[in-house]
């Protein structure tokens, strides 16, 4: 099962910036997978010690660590933050002049920083990646970064920066939006385009707005019954949007 | 009769694929372009490293190059050399 | 009414409502007309969504993909409600094993066509996509010309990242900066690898199946190897960190692919 979870977050990490929208778990769903059999925090962390993986509260940063060291002066943090913000729509561009660092530099430390993680069996570099990820907004040269192209929604700007100011705040709100994601990708709906459509702000921005939701098993395992609850809510208004499921003239 | 449905839910499921508006993806075309130094306008040129100008010394970047895909740590200027390389 | 009846027990065991097991039968038929139609339409249409979708990254596909998958998980929740909910509690002991018998065997029919409705759809023609990366970028690197003397600027390897290229002619470093098609490169190759030398990985599944997966670790590194040195050809210069990739998954084979045998 550790296994399982770890690849999923693996594989859920490292090919953010291929997804783009690809259907898929949303990372909520996939943490609440790993937590099959309810497990809680410490039981999990001791689970993943003892086939020699770290996990987010395990993660080690020895400064000695081959693995950790820089890339072209980028270090993970910055790798970390750097990606987030890509998925924000900041251009490399952007991201690489806020660090002093010239394009090819930030092309291979992201290049070379997603490789260290794929070779990294014990996750640590994973881990540590995904605690900056979780603290990007904190980061010093990129944490306030906002992309330089216009937004591409709808929504005034004032109106999906409350929005997602909300989903920050208001846990209820975040984790119906995880569900509300979820129902409309089984509708057959691009969901990430009904976020940014709806709200004014993309799967990306949701992610780390909730940062610490997510990172909260407590949170997540209380807010489970509140996402599925919305999920079904939601399932039910773009089922009937598309004409409705397969089955329902079907009478018992 | 009831077979009637499940078809136009597929057609409409592909149509919906199909016809789904999105944000753009904006395509980039192969370029280059070259960094004159901000200090006394020379091209950069590699002899003396990537990371310092060759000819006055302006730093372009503080960071260090490591060893990576195509840029090496050999790619770093001597820093012996600011400002001494004419 | 109740005369026969156990009071100590919600459920009937006595004669249950005129045949609820009949009804589940004729309830689970259609469905299953249902759940047919849904599957054969899916093969029918699934590799046209899949070839006649232009996004790079195949969203119009995944999404009608996950559309499909809603549907089949709805009959599911559908099927699995109505027996929760007017069948077991309607039905005598005797009903209830053959209800259950009746609900598993459709419910694992209709699960196994959820997972096999989009098998054999070859989502992207990978061959075609490297081709057309390739010439493109082949005619491309031709244009280039030094900015600063105007000399011809050879770029003489594959670069589907930015990168420093210097001119023969003047010494200045160029930043050169692959398009977006080249970089798509690095999205495609290990997929691109794995599907050239697919049967290596055939021949290591029905080792595994066969013998299990110590005996088959040696066919599965064979695969492992040939897909590993095809993604350093498509991507030079990634080597070393393909390399310790490749350790990296031999060493999880051995980890966590051999307790599968016990």
């Amino acid at each position: 099962m550790f296994k399982k979870m770890f690849k999923n977050l693996t594989d859920n990490l490292m090919n953010q910036k291929n997804e783009a929208g690809e259907h898929g778990e949303s990372f909520v769903d996939q943490i609440k997978n790993a937590m099959a059999g309810q497990v809680v925090q410490h039981h999990f962390d001791a689970g993943a010690a003892s086939v020699g993986m770290t996990t987010m509260n395990t993660a080690k940063e020895d400064p000695n660590d081959p693995l950790l060291q820089p890339i072209h002066g980028v270090s993970i943090a910055d790798y970390a933050a750097g990606m987030l913000k890509i998925g924000e729509g900041v251009s490399a561009d952007q991201i690489a002049a806020a660090l002093g660092v010239e394009g090819p530099m930030w092309d291979e430390a992201r290049t070379l920083w997603e490789s260290r993680m794929k070779e990294d069996g014990s996750f640590n570099v994973i881990n540590v990646y995904t605690k900056y990820y979780g603290e990007a907004k904190t980061h010093e040269k990129l944490g306030n970064l906002v992309s330089d192209q216009p937004a591409t929604s709808n929504i005034p700007a004032a109106e999906s920066n409350a929005n997602l100011q909300k989903a920050t705040d208001d846990k209820y709100f975040f984790f119906e939006l995880q569900g509300a994601l979820q129902a409309a990708y089984d509708n057959g709906m691009d969901g990430a385009q009904w976020l940014v459509d709806t709200y004014g702000f993309n799967v990306s921005q949701l992610n780390s707005a909730g940062v610490k939701w997510m990172s909260n098993m407590g949170v997540m395992m209380q807010m489970i019954d509140h996402q599925d609850k919305k999920q079904k809510e939601y399932s039910e208004k773009f089922a009937r949007d598309l004409g409705g499921n397969i089955a329902d003239d079907v009478e018992f | 009769m009831e077979n009637k449905k499940t078809p136009s839910l597929i057609a409409r499921l592909r149509r919906q694929a199909r016809e789904q508006a999105r944000t753009p993806l904006t395509a980039e075309h192969a370029q280059t372009q070259t960094v004159t130094c901000p200090n006394c306008g020379a091209g950069r040129a590699k002899p003396d490293g990537l990371t310092h100008c060759a000819y006055c010394g302006h730093l372009f970047t503080e960071h260090r190059m490591t060893d990576g895909i195509h840029i090496k740590h050999h790619d770093n200027s001597n820093n012996n050399n600011n400002g001494s390389f004419q | 009414m109740a005369l026969f009846s156990n009071k100590n027990s919600n459920r009937s065991t006595d004669t249950p409502p005129a045949g609820v097991v009949n009804r589940l039968r004729v309830f689970l038929d259609k469905l299953t007309a249902k759940a047919d139609e849904l599957y054969r339409e899916t093969q029918e249409n699934a590799q046209a969504v899949a070839d006649e979708d232009a996004d790079p990254y195949k969203r119009g596909f995944h999404q009608f993909k996950a559309g499909v998958i809603g549907q089949f998980q709805s009959l599911l929740r559908k099927a699995d409600h109505i027996y929760q909910t007017e069948v077991l509690p309607k039905a005598g002991l005797f009903e209830q094993t053959e209800a259950s018998l009746l609900f598993s065997r459709w419910h694992s029919n209709v699960l196994q066509q959820l997972t096999t409705a989009f098998d054999g759809v070859q989502l992207r023609d990978l061959e075609k996509e490297y081709r057309e990366i390739m010439d493109d970028y082949n005619r491309v690197k031709e244009r280039f010309h030094c900015q600063q003397c105007g000399g011809k600027l050879e770029i003489n390897a594959l670069y589907y990242i930015s990168t420093y290229v210097e001119c023969a002619h003047c010494k200045t470093q160029n930043t050169f900066h692959p398009g977006t098609k080249t970089r798509l490169l690095e999205l495609i190759c290990r997929d691109l690898a794995e599907l050239r030398h697919r049967g290596l990985r055939e021949a290591y599944r029905a080792e595994r199946e066969a013998k299990g997966a110590k005996a088959a670790l040696d066919s599965y590194t064979r695969y492992l190897r040939a897909v590993f040195d095809e993604m350093s050809r498509i991507q030079p210069g990634m080597e070393a960190e393909h390399e310790k990739f490749y350790r990296r998954l031999i060493t999880d084979y051995q980890r966590f692919e051999y307790l599968q045998d016990i």
